[in-house]
């Protein structure tokens, strides 16, 4: 942002005033270390050296009073505000785009109340959600959500883009797992919801929330529901021919018991990342399956999926590569064997009904793979529903562009190519790992004229528009 | 500008996030810029062209290179290599700050980067050991100045097994420290170098280290150097676990419900975290174990930190402090001169910070 004469040191001096001026910081170090979230595009403009957009303000706020102060002074001054939790995020829905003030929730990290009677957990939305889990471990419970940036996202990056975890199909989204919020507006009101998240109280306000990504307001507390930790969970692998029977027998399979854990590979990441991650070397379509709980209840689930999947021709590779998985589900993200840059590479999840889950896999497979030179297309499916599943499919590009523009403008076709075919044969922007900036332009395709009731919100509750630009097509 | 090796760490460790959960320093401050990625961000920003400059250079030293990052890595990168070539970088181009600066020649002049005297009355017990003895026992900086009560402890437990003993008067800073704020500089072996051949000159044949700061350095680098290579060097507290299982020293069960704040350096770089707990459970202390235990025990901070952001420290004590209510426990034990000073200085009143050689003394 451009500041004229003195207004950058006043404006300073005021932030300063509302959260200490330890907790804000103006400082090359600090403001560098936002360069880059996950996303593909400002992790290749990093790394070619390129112009990362930076922050004019870091502000670390320790409160939601604090978050309140802030937001009234960007308000007056008309300063784009952008919430960074972890700054894991895939989506560039994190990144400071506009400039002004970098909102950086970690102080906000305390357990507030973990209340094992009504089977709630509360706390501030900056806290790792590792260190949520491992508190909520300490007496035997847990929130059950797992997602792979367990150890690196906050809570609040979680909430802010509606995220998923690892046993999703048992215990359900982020947004199954939220009892109430509290949201502090962009106008600095700090408001809660509903004390409980199922009700006939008027339209429910944890989902409008629930995944607006910094643009509606910034969530500083959250009470989650608190699961028991399972008496047992056993881990099993199986080998389908293709994709297509691996679908169908998965699907069978959440509508009759509940997994926690349904991975299903199509062929090409068969022989790719699980031969380099957990060793296993034959061709088809690799799924490995949890089940927990009560030990009796999940030796009777077991008889249940073994059979489902005998009858569809499975072959079953007992417990060890299941087992396997379950170790080794970080190590897929490290650097080294996830892709890294210079290569291209992105997911491209989405949503649908069981009826076109298999052809959106198909359509966008086709429309990245036939379209465009040297990509190779993987997928997966790991988040079950009773009523249709996702896919996880990523695109890969080992000689990209040289040039940045180049580079920003293959990744953007290939993504619109991705998320169109998605979306034509009944799928959704995306699954679980939001809009933010880089999908932002595909959001009105996607809502058609529904886009008007978000738009309306946000314009009724951010008239000025600082709140996280750029990003989710508002 | 940096190695190639450096340069490559960094580079894999710019876009990962993994190891933020366990840094204690990120944790403690919520600060972005003071976390191993950041850092790596920044050298590989270097690397392409951005001018490495004091405020670079800041967050380069908000780190206590404890190692939390490397020894959570699956994939075996270490950050502290190219944090501390960035050290070496910071100090010779002139943009460290000031206050390592001063820490620098603090070891220089005084052999601490407190700036320090030796305590008095470490001096005169000093005095009266005898000048040459088999053992050595190597107080290190904080034994000598800030932390001389938990040297005083232990040289009494010595005395009460009836160890002959001697400690140099003039004892020369191992370059652990040094080692820190500079990088593996050829000062630093230079300095090893000078500690050796005045460990030599004593006749020693064994060294008993009270900071593990000392014990890493030196078993893990003079080792590496081909220093000391025939004379056994062991921590404190695996020669007093020693001690008590041998019946040496006897103690008194105690009462004593507490947590311990693990010396990080022995369980990470050397994979020592038993003498501690055979300690403990020698004196009857009823040991609740913190979900980060053993070589994944949170760093409250390092006499480095305390001497140039001492806010830091104060933050990562008290999210110790935090960890030992949560878990109903009011009294945090530790074996580390350092731990022990910084937790006394800074910890809330409720909680009580105990010297274990304190524990040893007032009971056998």
């Amino acid at each position: 942002m451009e500041f004229r004469g003195f207004m950058k040191e006043f404006i300073l001096s005021e932030l300063e005033d509302a959260v200490g001026q330890e907790n804000v910081s103006i400082l090359k170090g600090d403001k560098l270390a936002y360069a880059t979230d996950y996303f593909w595009i400002a992790r290749m403009v990093v790394d070619k050296g390129g112009e990362a957009a930076l922050p004019d303000f870091v502000v670390r706020p320790g409160s939601a009073e604090e978050v309140s102060k802030v937001l009234k002074i960007a308000n007056y001054y008309k300063i784009p505000v952008q919430t960074w939790g972890g700054g894991s995020g895939s989506q560039g829905g994190a990144l400071p785009l506009a400039g002004g003030i970098l909102l950086d929730i970690k102080r906000m990290d305390k357990l507030i109340n973990l209340d094992v009677k009504n089977g709630i957990v509360t706390c501030e939305t900056g806290m790792i959600f590792q260190t949520l889990e491992w508190y909520a471990n300490e007496q035997g419970y847990s929130v059950m959500h797992l997602p792979s940036c367990l150890t690196c996202c906050t809570v609040g990056g979680a909430l802010a883009h509606n995220g998923i975890g690892i046993l999703s199909t048992k215990y359900g989204k982020i947004d199954d797992q939220v009892v109430n919020l509290e949201v502090v507006l962009p106008n600095g009101d700090i408001i809660n919801t509903l004390p409980v998240p199922k009700h006939s109280s008027g339209p429910n306000l944890l989902g409008l929330f629930l995944g607006s990504e910094g643009t509606l307001g910034v969530m500083t507390k959250v009470t989650f529901k608190l699961i028991k930790l399972p008496e047992t969970r056993r881990h099993h692998a199986f080998l389908f021919s293709d994709i297509s029977t691996g679908y169908n027998a998965c699907r069978e399979i959440v509508q009759a018991v509940k997994p926690s854990i349904v991975r299903l590979f199509d062929e090409a990441e068969t022989v790719s990342i699980i031969k380099k991650v957990i060793g296993f070397e034959k061709k088809g379509s690799f799924l490995n399956l949890t089940l927990e709980g009560y030990s009796s209840i999940v030796a009777e689930e077991e008889k249940i999926v073994l059979a489902i999947a005998e009858k569809h021709g499975a072959q079953y590779l007992g417990t060890e590569y299941g087992e396997k998985w379950f170790e080794n589900r970080i190590t897929f993200f490290y650097p080294g064997i996830m892709m890294n840059n210079p290569q291209m590479f992105g997911t491209v999840d989405t949503t649908a009904t069981y009826d076109n889950i298999e052809k959106v896999y198909w359509a966008m497979k086709h429309a990245i793979e036939d379209n465009f030179e040297g990509v190779r297309f993987i997928s997966h499916s790991s988040h079950w529903y009773d009523w249709g599943c996702m896919n996880y499919s990523r695109f890969i590009i080992d000689n990209p562009p040289e040039s940045e523009d180049e580079c920003i403008r293959l990744h953007n076709r290939i993504w619109n190519a991705g998320v169109r075919a998605a979306i034509e044969n009944g799928g959704v922007i995306n699954d679980h790992h939001g809009v933010g900036v880089k999908l932002s332009r595909l959001m009105k395709e996607n809502y058609g004229p529904a886009m008007q009731v978000l738009e309306g919100i946000k314009k009724a509750l951010d008239p000025n528009g600082i709140m996280n630009p750029y990003k989710m097509g508002l | 500008m940096f190695s190639v090796q450096n340069a490559k760490q960094a580079d894999m460790c710019r876009f990962c996030w993994m190891c933020r959960h366990i840094c204690p320093v990120a944790g403690a401050t919520g600060s972005e810029g003071w976390g191993p990625r950041a850092r790596g961000l920044m050298v590989s920003m270097i690397e392409r062209g951005t001018e490495y400059d004091a405020e670079i250079a800041d967050s380069i030293y908000h780190c206590t290179l404890c190692d939390a990052c490397a020894n959570d890595c699956v994939t075996g990168w270490k950050p502290a290599d190219f944090i501390r070539e960035a050290r070496t970088l910071a100090v010779v181009n002139d943009i460290a700050p000031q206050s390592i600066m001063t820490q620098i020649e603090n070891l220089s002049y005084y052999g601490n980067v407190y700036g320090l005297p030796l305590c008095e009355k470490l001096g005169e017990k000093i005095d009266a050991l005898p000048k040459k003895a088999d053992l050595l026992l190597y107080l290190g900086q904080s034994g000598r100045t800030v932390g001389s009560s938990v040297a005083l402890n232990l040289m009494e437990i010595l005395d009460k097994a009836g160890i002959v003993y001697t400690v140099l008067k003039d004892e020369l800073p191992s370059g652990t420290f040094l080692n820190d704020l500079m990088g593996t500089t050829g000062d630093v072996q230079a300095a090893a170098a000078a500690v050796v051949s005045q460990i030599v000159n004593s006749g020693a044949k064994e060294i008993v280290a009270l900071s593990p700061s000392d014990t890493v350095m030196f078993r893990e680098y003079y080792g590496g150097w081909g220093l000391l290579e025939n004379i056994k060097v062991s921590s404190a507290t695996s020669f007093v676990a020693g001690l008590l299982a041998e019946k040496k020293l006897k103690v008194l069960p105690v009462e004593l419900t507490a947590s311990l704040q693990e010396p990080v350096k022995l369980t990470r770089g050397l994979e020592e975290e038993n003498p501690l707990l055979e300690i403990v459970a020698a004196l009857g202390i009823n040991y609740i174990p913190l979900f980060l235990h053993g070589k994944f025990s949170r760093c409250v901070g390092n006499p480095i930190m305390e001497c140039y952001d001492s806010s830091v420290a104060k933050r990562m004590v008290a999210v110790r402090c935090d960890d030992a209510r949560r878990i109903n426990s009011n009294v945090i034990i530790t074996a580390s001169p350092d731990d022990y000073y910084i937790m006394n200085k800074y910890a809330d009143k409720d909680i009580r910070i105990v010297d274990i050689y304190d524990l040893i003394n007032t009971n056998s």
